[in-house]
């Protein structure tokens, strides 16, 4: 069983690896079935390599990257996940934010790290559409407190 | 005034579900105390030493005569019958019960009142002259533009973790009363030189606390259709970039020093070119509309053809109503009118607190004689700013029977004091008790008097919540091997003329602070030439001759 996550609105089986680690360490288990996530390090790197493989593509950024060096790549992924490695950095926002006006991405984007049920709203209204909890917060009840506001300012 | 929307109101009144929500969840014990913090300082909600501390934000200071009852009502009902004004024009309330601040909320929402984003790192509430409307020397009302700021602020999704509080203060005339360049951005209104079309001067970095900075100008004129796009590449910005390992140095002041104001400048700029002619160009229409939210009052309605005689026949009549008007009201843009400033400093109570039967006593006589409405000032006092001259005998007698008619406004009793030890947990000493003190040392209105303007500003920590760096004499409270001691500043000022004051030497015991502004104010006054302010006198001679006459 893979874990649950926030997917518009829905609670669904998560179908992506995040691999983080150095590319290729592992190929057993897991990773045969399912889409890797790599960093955008990674991506980088081995841009043509995965640019050429076939099936869906995901990078996860970092809180110091800059995400506009993806400019050229939006086109040809799949899922960014945008790292909160602590619920009061904010950076994440800007991000997404970013990754949708500026860039024009219009696939999926979700929240990793430390994501918390009472942040989901904000972070859905920065254009977060999906979102990988923290361990011990609750699917049922986060996905209950997604729109604890019916209007908005901004 | 500006009025809710049904839209305005269903957001505030969503917040409170939401916290209630969140309050319930915390006190069940299924949202940790590390989860809850963050949610409940994003609602001005601190713990406190004795009990939670909650913050109500007042929009730029401006408050109706039935919000004023309010918090009357809720100082009653949940804490110990009074309320503090803040130097961020607010006001808050030390002494409630986390189980009721779902309840206090509700009722506050019952008067188009919250208490959101008035702590956390997040953009707090915008503040702004106290004069705004009123002030002959106003280019334009600033509180529209306010108004502005604070909805687009409002649970703003982008701007709610900043890596720390940010704050914004606009001024409308040039004497800046706001204090805008010791903000994390000031705004001023100006005239462009050449169109006369009225826009924003924009300052950035500007700031107290650890590290005092008068902050820069970043843009010189900005057409007010850009206001908000200009203010949300500047926060993007800062978002993306300011440092978040070391909470001293989150603040927006550090960005703009340590990559110089050129190139924080270079890269709002080019922020901004992506966002200027988006969706948040503010329309000529919708300036109009909000402006309409703060026209003039019918002046004409109270005026009184005799009122000049009458007052003139009063002030004659009474010397202490005569003492009070020269030094507790002041000039309208309108002739027969009078701005009254409300000294909440009574010489035996903290600077800055009323009791609810003060509260509810100001909101009566703002109904009776000043359209009912009343605004906070940043030197934690309050104004009437649009009082008929035939009813300032009237108005004063009101005053004088709650204890509100001190006449000591811009004397050196009408100090600013933050709640220092006595309430904050973050105190290095305590403030109160030292306004006390320096109370009962300057008792004698006469040499006030003859003192004339003087600001007073102290500070129980290097926080800076009572603005020392920029009184003409500040007090900080430092903590010496666990004894309150206290450091002298002289020369700060945070108008127009802004500037940090200088140390004058090392910190005083407690006991010997009074003492020492005495020893400050005697050398003044040897040493002032004609007419000159004390601030002035220092400007002129430098900190040398004061700190003789201190330490010798
Ligand atoms: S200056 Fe320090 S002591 Fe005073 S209120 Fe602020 S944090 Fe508390």
């Amino acid at each position: 069983m893979g874990k649950t996550i926030i997917k518009d609105d829905r609670l669904v089986e998560d179908s992506w690896l995040l691999d983080l680690a150095a590319e290729g360490a592992d190929t057993a288990g897991e990773s045969a079935t399912k889409n890797r996530v790599v960093s955008l390090e990674q991506w980088q790197q081995n841009r043509e390599r995965l640019l050429a493989s076939s099936g869906p593509r995901g990078v996860a950024i970092s809180n110091d990257d800059d995400v506009l060096e993806l400019a050229d790549d939006v086109a040809h992924l799949d899922l960014i996940c945008v790292e909160f490695p602590a619920a009061g950095d904010g950076r994440g926002y800007s991000q997404a934010k970013l990754l949708r006006d500026r860039l024009g991405f219009k696939n999926e984007i979700r929240a990793i790290g430390e994501v918390l049920t009472d942040q989901l709203f904000l972070m859905r209204r920065s254009g977060i559409n999906a979102f990988d909890l923290q361990a011990d917060q609750d699917p049922e009840a986060s996905l209950a407190r997604l729109r604890p506001f019916s209007v908005s300012y901004q | 005034m500006y009025q809710y929307s049904p839209e305005d109101q269903c957001l505030v009144n969503e917040r409170v579900a939401q916290f209630r929500d969140q309050t319930e969840r915390f006190l069940a014990g299924t949202l940790s105390e590390d989860e809850f913090r963050p949610l409940r300082l994003m609602n001005g909600l601190y713990i406190q030493r004795h009990a939670p501390m909650l913050r109500v934000a007042v929009p730029y200071g401006l408050l109706s005569s039935e919000q004023m009852r309010m918090l009357a009502h809720i100082s009653r009902k949940y804490d110990r019958r009074y309320g503090h004004l803040t130097t961020r024009q607010n006001m808050q309330f030390n002494w409630l019960a986390l189980k009721d601040v779902p309840d206090v909320l509700a009722d506050l929402a019952t008067v188009e009142m919250h208490s959101i984003q008035t702590s956390g790192n997040c953009i707090r509430n915008t503040s702004s002259d106290q004069l705004a409307g009123v002030a002959k020397d106003e280019l334009e009302d600033p509180r529209p533009y306010c108004e502005m700021i604070r909805q687009w602020s409002t649970l703003h999704p982008e701007f709610s973790f900043l890596p720390r509080k940010f704050k914004i203060a606009v001024s409308g005339s040039e004497n800046d009363r706001a204090a805008t360049q010791v903000h994390d951005i000031g705004i001023q209104l100006v005239e462009h030189a050449e169109t006369k079309q009225v826009g924003f001067k924009i300052l950035v970095g500007g700031g107290l606390g650890r590290t005092p900075v008068i902050g820069k100008v970043i843009k010189d004129y900005l057409p007010k259709k850009y206001l908000l796009s200009y203010l949300e590449a500047i926060l993007r910005i800062y978002n993306l970039a300011g440092r978040r390992d070391n909470k001293y140095k989150a603040r927006i002041k550090i960005l703009v020093n340590s990559l110089g104001i050129e190139e924080f400048t270079r890269l709002v700029e080019e922020e901004w070119l992506h966002l200027r002619e988006g969706s948040l160009m503010i329309e000529d229409a919708s300036i109009n509309e909000m402006q309409k939210y703060f026209q003039p009052f019918d002046y004409a309605k109270y005026r009184d053809e005799s009122s000049a005689s009458s007052l003139a026949e009063k002030l004659e009549a009474s010397p202490a109503f005569a003492i009070w008007y020269r030094q507790n009201t002041q000039e309208h843009k309108i002739p027969g009118y009078r701005v009254v400033t409300i000294s909440v400093k009574a010489p035996e109570e903290a600077p800055g607190d009323m009791t609810d039967a003060q509260m509810d006593g100001v909101a009566q006589l703002a109904d009776d004689y000043s359209f009912s409405r009343m605004r906070v000032t940043h030197e934690q006092n309050l104004v009437l700013a649009d009082v008929p001259e035939h009813k300032l005998h009237a108005l004063w007698k009101g005053l004088l029977s709650f204890d509100l008619a001190t006449p000591n406004v811009g004397t050196l009793t009408d100090m600013i004091c933050c709640p220092g030890l006595d309430f904050c947990s973050l105190a290095n000493a305590s403030s109160i008790p030292i306004a006390r003190q320096i109370n009962d040392q300057f008792d004698d209105l006469d040499y006030l008097y003859d003192i004339g303007e003087i600001k007073v500003k102290m500070s129980g920590c290097m926080n800076a919540c009572g603005h020392h760096h920029v009184g003409h004499i500040g007090i900080l409270g430092v903590d010496k091997k666990g004894e309150e001691w206290y450091q002298i500043t002289i020369g700060g000022s945070a108008e127009e003329d802004a500037a940090l004051g200088k140390i004058i030497g090392p910190s005083v015991a407690k006991e010997n602070v009074a003492e020492t502004i005495a020893t400050l104010l005697t050398t003044y006054v040897d040493l002032r030439e004609e007419q000159e302010t004390f601030l002035q006198s220092v400007r002129r001679l430098g900190v040398a001759p004061f700190k003789e006459a201190v330490y010798g």
